[in-house]
């Protein structure tokens, strides 16, 4: 702009009276008009793309190499008394210079139409955000380049004359005002986003409800397509403000990520619509300024995740539980409960038979007692299932040691806490163990396996390897998504490992103080 | 014989009062928790005390360690600890450093009179007696390169008969053979295991479980 400045007083000189400046100002006269949709089009960014820079450079070459050829021939005395020589001139021929103008004119035309084109394009391309921003610029250009086509037609049609010279005024006045325009884009620009950034502020200061945070980011930024996440480092994972898990988009030209932290810390992501212009910074400041509120609502967003967790993990336990009494039934309905029916039945049968028949009564009684005892194992089977009293009096050492004898591959027992811990968390631990083995057993095809549990850093580690053919899915089956809520519960995390071919390994982290 | 019977449950206790009388035994003593249980055999010092392992106080296995506190404190009395469970390592636990006047049985195993007085008899003269249900999860354990592969059938049931804790003579009954095969067997067995022939059945019991347990 400010060397549009100087070139307009370049064009003044061809107002002087000596001849070298009267010469140079005549024919570099039009220069500025090339700065000024240089400034077009560089705005708002300040650098051309290529295709600008191309119309750019051929305007440039125009006013300046171009027209030389016009200046070559063209004597000022014939258009004014007073002017003085031009020193350029080599002869005058009015031919020449007729025709040199047509030409220089029409190009002038084609360079003129081109920038308008760009400029159309490129308010066509805008965000709303920046049309409303830019518009008195884009305004501005568009009067300006139809001014100049109007000025560069009239002048070609008549050559000179009033007209031309009423043409150059009006084209003077959007000229004129493009620096003003300009002006008032950028602190339209400028005030938009302090005053998006101190809106923020205040709707932040306002104790806004859950939610709310997105939205005030949102119309900050004038992106309706912002989201928000929260990063929960516990879970490393980024959460909505409903404690959905959410996965950043990778890779995606169209949306842009920053993240906001505090103390170091990751604590949010925004992402945004990556084409809004200038937004980086403004995300920036943005982002800062909510970075307190945004604290405040991940910790909201990671209780509602845990909540949700909870939620679904106190179902599943529900589920778990109704599942258990089911099969406690069925097993107390098919098992104890029908052989106690066999067994009153034998017996009342050998009381009526005592007298008549002592032989075939003993045989009764015989079966009776055959019936009671196979009640009384598998009574003693299931209250183990249910509860494994040496877990409770012994503690996990003995109980595991008991687990790994009556497992059908051998089990080695490499780490075994001595110290009890506290009941939940023995209890958890045994039944990580025993659904492992029975995993073992029943699927793995393995030829041995081995126990560890130790305590470090106040949790519990529990594992449990074996040698099998592993491609064991925690989704499939009850058993071990059962165990992974058992331990939730307490706080703690169930990982398993089972690669095709290479074992399955089941560890446990139970936090036990 | 004198016994002291300590059991929470009045109606099993009772029941098992009744039948070591009616058997020719001498009931000393009832108890209902561990401590009456100690303070009793101190009292009467009988030949035996049978004991339910889950009583009061706590109602875990304060049974069982009133057992180990009255074997370490009067090596001369015999405990049989009655359990509602097997666990072998309550077994092992009971047995320690010896198996002489020491006997652990499932509960159920009362029902089964003459076994169960045999059972009392034994531990009060200083022997063992041991679940089979125990012994045969020991023997069952899943190992690598087991060595109890090695032995015959025939073999597996005498080693069986022997970690209960069972006579040479009581074996040749159950099993319905000569003692003196039963003594080939168990000289087999021994050898094949690596084991030092023991002459006294609680030793040998000691030496099996010894093995098994490793």
């Amino acid at each position: 702009m400010v060397a549009t400045g100087f070139a307009w007083f370049v064009a003044g000189l061809s107002g002087a009276d000596i001849a070298v400046l009267f010469s140079i100002g005549t024919l570099f006269g039009s220069v500025y008009v090339v700065t000024t949709i240089h400034t077009l089009l560089a705005a708002p960014q300040g650098t051309l793309d290529r295709g600008d820079r191309r119309i750019v450079t051929w305007a440039y070459l125009l006013v300046t190499v171009g027209i030389l050829p016009l200046y070559l021939f063209y004597d000022p005395s014939q258009d004014c008394e007073n002017c003085p020589d031009n020193v350029f001139m080599i002869t005058d021929s009015r031919t020449a210079v007729d025709i040199a103008g047509t030409a220089i004119n029409l190009m002038g035309l084609i360079i003129v139409a081109l920038v308008l084109r760009s400029l159309v394009r490129r308010w066509r391309r805008a965000t709303p955000a920046e049309r409303r921003l830019y518009t008195p610029m884009y305004a501005a250009g568009v009067a300006l380049m139809i001014a100049l086509i109007g000025q560069l037609a009239i002048q070609s049609a008549l050559q000179q004359g009033d007209a031309t010279a009423v043409a150059f005024v009006i084209s003077l006045v959007p000229f004129a005002l493009v620096p003003y325009l300009f002006l008032l884009s950028f602190l339209r620009a400028r005030l938009v986003q302090g005053g998006a950034v101190s809106n923020l502020m205040t709707q932040l200061s306002e104790a806004p409800r859950a939610g709310r945070l997105r939205d005030a980011l949102s119309e900050a930024l004038e992106d309706p397509s912002l989201q928000l996440v929260y990063w929960i480092p516990e879970r490393q994972s980024y959460v909505d403000f409903r404690g959905q898990t959410f996965e950043l988009p990778e890779e995606d030209p169209a949306r842009a990520i920053h993240l906001v932290a505090r103390d170091d810390q990751c604590i949010a992501a925004i992402i945004y619509d990556a084409t809004l212009q200038e937004a980086e910074a403004h995300v920036r400041a943005v982002g800062a300024a909510a970075s307190l509120a945004l604290l405040n609502e991940r910790l909201e967003a990671e209780l509602r995740a845990k909540v949700e967790e909870l939620r679904r993990s106190r179902e599943r336990m529900l589920r778990i539980g109704l599942e258990e009494r089911r099969r406690l039934e069925r097993d107390l309905h098919d098992g104890a409960q029908q052989r106690l029916v066999s067994m009153a039945l034998n017996i009342r049968l050998a009381r009526a038979k005592l007298n008549e028949d002592p032989l075939a009564a003993d045989q009764l009684l015989e079966g009776a007692g055959t019936e009671l005892n196979s009640a009384l194992e598998e009574l003693r089977e299931l209250a183990r299932g249910i509860h494994p009293a040496v877990l409770s009096d012994r503690g996990l050492g003995t109980a595991l040691e008991t687990l790994a004898s009556r497992a059908p591959v051998p089990v080695e027992l490499a780490e075994l806490p001595d110290e009890r811990l506290p009941e939940a968390v023995e209890l958890a631990a045994y039944f990580v163990v025993a659904e492992a083995l029975t995993n073992v057993a029943k699927y793995a095809n393995a030829t041995h396996a081995k126990v560890g549990v130790a305590r470090q850093n106040g949790r519990l580690l529990v594992e449990v390897e074996d040698d099998g053919v592993g491609g064991a899915n925690p989704d499939n089956g009850t058993g071990l998504r059962g165990l992974a809520d058992r331990i939730a519960v307490l706080e703690g995390r169930l990982e398993i490992d089972s690669e095709q071919g290479k074992g399955t390994t089941v560890r446990a982290q139970i936090p036990c103080g | 014989m004198r016994v002291v019977v300590a059991d929470d449950s009045v109606l099993l206790r009772e029941g098992v009062v009744r039948l070591l009388e009616e058997n020719g035994f001498d009931v000393v003593g009832q108890a209902g928790d561990a401590e009456d249980l100690i303070r009793k055999v101190r009292a009467h010092k009988p030949d035996v005390a049978v004991v339910d392992i889950r009583m009061p106080p706590t109602n875990t296995d304060d049974g069982l360690r009133a057992a180990l506190e009255i074997r370490a404190e009067l090596p001369d009395t015999g405990v049989l600890v009655l359990s509602q469970y097997v666990e072998e390592g309550y077994a092992l636990d009971l047995v320690g450093e010896s198996a002489g006047g020491v006997g652990y049985l499932l509960k159920d195993r009362v029902a089964d009179v003459d076994r169960f007085v045999d059972s009392v008899k034994r531990v009060a003269d200083g022997g063992s007696a041991l679940d089979p249900e125990v012994v045969s999860q020991l023997v069952g354990r899943a190992r690598r390169d087991d060595p109890l592969e090695e032995l015959t059938p025939r073999e597996r049931e005498v080693l069986e008969l022997m970690a209960e804790g069972r006579s040479n003579n009581a074996i040749a009954e159950h099993m319905i053979v000569t003692e003196r095969a039963v003594e080939k067997h168990v000289t087999s067995i021994f050898g094949k295991l690596g084991l030092a022939p023991a002459p006294e059945d609680h030793r040998r019991v000691l030496a099996v479980l010894a093995f098994l347990r490793a």
